[in-house]
């Protein structure tokens, strides 16, 4: 190689280096406040402790970084600065695909936030080792009622009998069906389907096949929307952890429910289903809006968007069929106080997430985004409940669960999804791939055991 | 890069300062053994002190921010960590647990090894092509140049978001195209059989990268050498194949060297597009590494991981490595 040719391909490198290093910043892409967000709170922490009313600076950390909820963020931030003119927050919205790495290395690392936005369904790991603090003293001292949130996630909220921080938003499942396809089909389109054998009925009588043996229209399909295995499998009175936290996979009632959705799926075929199938539903675009699935079952979000993509749409929102209960699956968002060993700074973060979480703001968080939030006198404010499809949303929370914190597999349910695929989409034994998920799971717990 | 080239540089880069040194060692030092401190030796030590001095900079910055977090990582491999208490060492018993009851350590090995084999040799063969494509002489090269550029300085992320619009089993692109022709399209993402090639496919599309360091090596191999073949009679072809694919061989080593590192870091595309479905079949080795550490918190499992993942493509890289003097051609090594 001559001279030119090799400084031109370092310079290549070099400039590609570079530049990918501005892309990695980009992705990082940090929102400072108007005070611009500093990383290290504690240098702007006062070093005395002082009464309440002294001046003090926290950080707050969310997924806020456009859209409606950006602006919201900024302006009840603003809000409560005004009411609490001693308080400096700066906030830090970081992009959902990088926020969790960035906020449990800065934890680990002592330069978390001192109030910040995590995921509801890990609050244990957190709380067991003392990484985020308890708010059982600031609830009582200000007499926050915890009857007004919703109660699986106040329950979430807690370890060994303690509240560690507060629930701040969640989501839930439920059937959406095409009222117009149910009329066109000689359906009652005010009467949904309630249980399994049902909903497999109306299904049959909704799929449209077109002359090259392709589906124009699915009646229900459970690879659709966001059903997810183990949803199904509690609607059939089905568990995959025992009380001693003994995984439980291969139980009868959990087999059920997947031969079920593969007798479903097995009607589509794997040919039709895979050019059916599509993320849609990550993509914005459901299925189920335009117009191509009949019922699926999807989160509360869906909701929202059939409002702003196709208004005219005219659908129903029921529960989730189910065999032997009711049951739907929720995730969601806490706010919690991170331990950063400085009082006052807790005190002024437990200000803000009080704050957050009041029914006042809730309502305009819940406007602003369409979301579910945890307070219920917000959730469920009377401008809402007009609406019967967002009050048969809000009703499904009384049966939703969460997935179970297991310590030795955090993200057990991730292990299920595969199982689901492959037996709906590969045509592959349920039994098997169940025993298989079994055996992974038992040994997962049996390996945490010995690292203990 | 071990080039000849840069060899050459460097020793003349070497001549001068030891010439310097020895000019000003000579005169002053008194207390010292005078023999001793005009000996090459003295002047080679010292000499060799002032290149560490130099490049202290960057070594006390790579073992601080480098060195110390890799051997940490190894230490923690043999540990149960979950970021928030202290880790508790247990032996083995991660690695142990990865290669005897693990079926994931072994499915998203076996992906990314998929990935690499797939993509490597499409990347090289078509960032050759393209790179020659790119050398002609012809009007507006230059704005091609950027065009096939372009794709990859863009962000990681917003290619994969670009992507999942395109790939869509659905509404995407590609099936809608299909579709004119009355082909039904596979889910491209969805479809376990598929989802790794459109994953190749997706990265093929940022061939510029490797073709711009391609384009840069064609632009060193000799005038000289073509004209030679002209006068001799080779055609087209022929010089293609007898000149400038030798010519072009450290170019070709290094992209297959990066091509393969790269591969086995794969990791935003199934992060973002797929999460690893479905079946697992996007479940590559840095995105299972990331999940065990960041989504179950056990750090310790993911240090491990990742020092079998170096294991392994620092032997593949020794394997290339080996090879090389089969099939990689220096300018002027040929004489011996």
């Amino acid at each position: 190689m001559k001279k030119k040719g090799f400084i031109l391909m370092l310079s290549a490198v070099l400039s590609l280096s570079a530049l990918s290093a501005c892309s990695s910043k980009n992705n990082n892409e940090t929102q400072p406040a108007s005070q611009g967000a500093s990383a290290s709170p504690s240098a702007s922490a006062p070093a005395s402790e002082a009464p309440n009313q002294d001046p003090v600076t926290i950080s707050y950390w969310h997924i806020y970084t456009d859209g409606p909820m950006k602006e919201l963020t900024d302006q009840l931030l603003a809000d409560f600065q005004a009411k609490n003119p001693h308080i400096t927050v700066e906030q830090l919205g970081v992009n959902f695909f990088d926020y969790w790495t960035k906020l449990s290395t800065a934890m680990a690392a002592g330069s978390g936030p001192d109030l910040a936005l995590n995921d509801t369904s890990t609050v244990p790991s957190r709380a067991k080792t003392g990484a985020i603090l308890s708010t059982d003293e600031f609830i009582a001292r200000d007499g926050v009622q915890l009857d007004d949130y919703f109660p699986v996630l106040v329950d979430r909220m807690k370890y060994e009998g303690k509240m560690y921080g507060m629930p701040n938003d969640t989501d839930v499942r439920v059937l959406y069906y095409n009222k117009k396809m149910f009329a066109d089909a000689g359906l009652d389109p005010n009467t949904p389907p309630a249980n399994w054998d049902e909903l497999e009925q109306y299904a049959d009588k909704l799929t449209k096949w077109n002359d090259n043996k392709m589906l124009d229209v699915i009646g229900f399909s459970p690879a659709l929307g966001n059903l997810h295995f183990w949803t199904l499998a509690w609607t059939n009175g089905g568990d995959f952890w025992d009380d001693e936290g003994k995984p439980t996979f291969n139980s009868p009632q959990n087999l059920e429910a997947l031969q079920w959705e593969k007798k479903i799926q097995d009607k589509y075929g794997v040919k039709a289903m895979s050019a059916f199938n599509s993320q849609a539903s990550a993509l914005g675009f459901s299925p189920f809006i335009a117009g191509k699935a009949a019922m699926i079952v999807d989160v509360n979000n869906l909701y929202s968007e059939i409002q702003t993509r196709a208004p005219d749409l005219d659908f129903g929102v029921a529960p989730i069929p189910y065999k032997a209960n009711p049951a739907s699956w929720s995730a969601g968002f806490s706010l919690e106080l991170v331990n950063n060993k400085d009082d006052k700074r807790a005190a002024a973060a437990w200000e803000l997430m009080k704050f957050l979480t009041s029914a006042e703001v809730q309502v305009q968080i819940h406007e602003a985004s369409g979301s579910l939030v945890s307070n219920m006198k917000a959730a469920t404010d009377p401008k809402f409940m007009d609406d019967p499809n967002w009050k048969m949303i809000v009703d499904q929370m009384e049966h939703s669960r969460f997935i179970e914190y297991i310590e030795a597999m955090p993200s057990w349910h991730g292990n299920l999804d595969p199982v689901e695929q492959a037996v709906l989409n590969s045509g592959k034994d349920p039994k098997e791939f169940l025993d298989g998920a079994q055996k992974d799971a038992e040994n997962a717990v049996a390996n945490f055991a010995k690292t203990q | 890069m071990p080039s000849p080239t840069s060899r050459r540089r460097n020793d003349r880069a070497s001549v001068s300062p030891s010439a310097l040194q020895g000019r000003t060692v000579e005169t002053p030092r008194k207390g010292y053994d005078s023999v001793q401190a005009r000996r090459p030796m003295k002047l080679s030590t010292k000499e060799a002190l002032n290149g560490y001095l130099f490049f202290s900079p960057g070594l006390i910055g790579f073992l601080v921010f480098m060195g110390f977090p890799i051997l940490y990582s190894l230490y923690l491999s043999f540990t149960s960590y979950n970021i928030y208490s202290p880790p508790k060492w247990v032996g083995l018993l991660n690695y142990k647990f990865m290669f005897t009851q693990d079926p994931l350590f072994y499915k998203s090995l076996g992906n990314t090894l998929y990935y690499v084999a797939l993509s490597v040799p499409l990347n090289t063969v078509l960032g050759v092509l393209v790179a020659v494509l790119m050398n002609q002489k012809a009007f507006g090269i230059r704005v091609f140049r950027t065009i096939y550029f372009l794709p990859s300085v863009v962000s990681g992320v917003a290619v994969a978001l670009l992507w999942q619009w395109i790939l869509d089993g659905n509404f995407g692109l590609i099936n809608t195209f299909l579709a004119n022709f009355g082909i039904v399209g596979p889910g491209w993402l969805t479809d376990e059989l598929w989802s790794k090639p459109s994953m190749v496919l997706m990265n093929l599309w940022a061939v510029g990268g490797t073709m711009i360091i391609y384009l840069a090596g064609l632009q060193g191999v000799p005038r000289s050498l073509y004209e030679a073949a002209i006068v001799d009679g080779a055609g087209k072809l022929r010089q293609f194949w007898n000149i400038t694919i030798p010519m072009l061989t450290p170019t070709i080593f290094f992209n297959v060297i990066m091509g393969v590192l790269g591969g086995f870091q794969v990791f935003i595309q199934a992060y973002i597009m797929t999460g690893g479905g479905p079946n697992n079949s996007t479940m590559f080795y840095a995105l299972y590494l990331y999940n065990k550490a960041f989504k179950d918190l056990q750090m310790g499992y993911a240090s491990a991981l990742a020092w079998v993942l170096l294991l392994i493509a620092m032997a593949l890289t020794l394997v290339i490595l080996k090879t090389s003097s089969k099939w990689v051609y220096y300018e002027g090594a040929d004489s011996k």
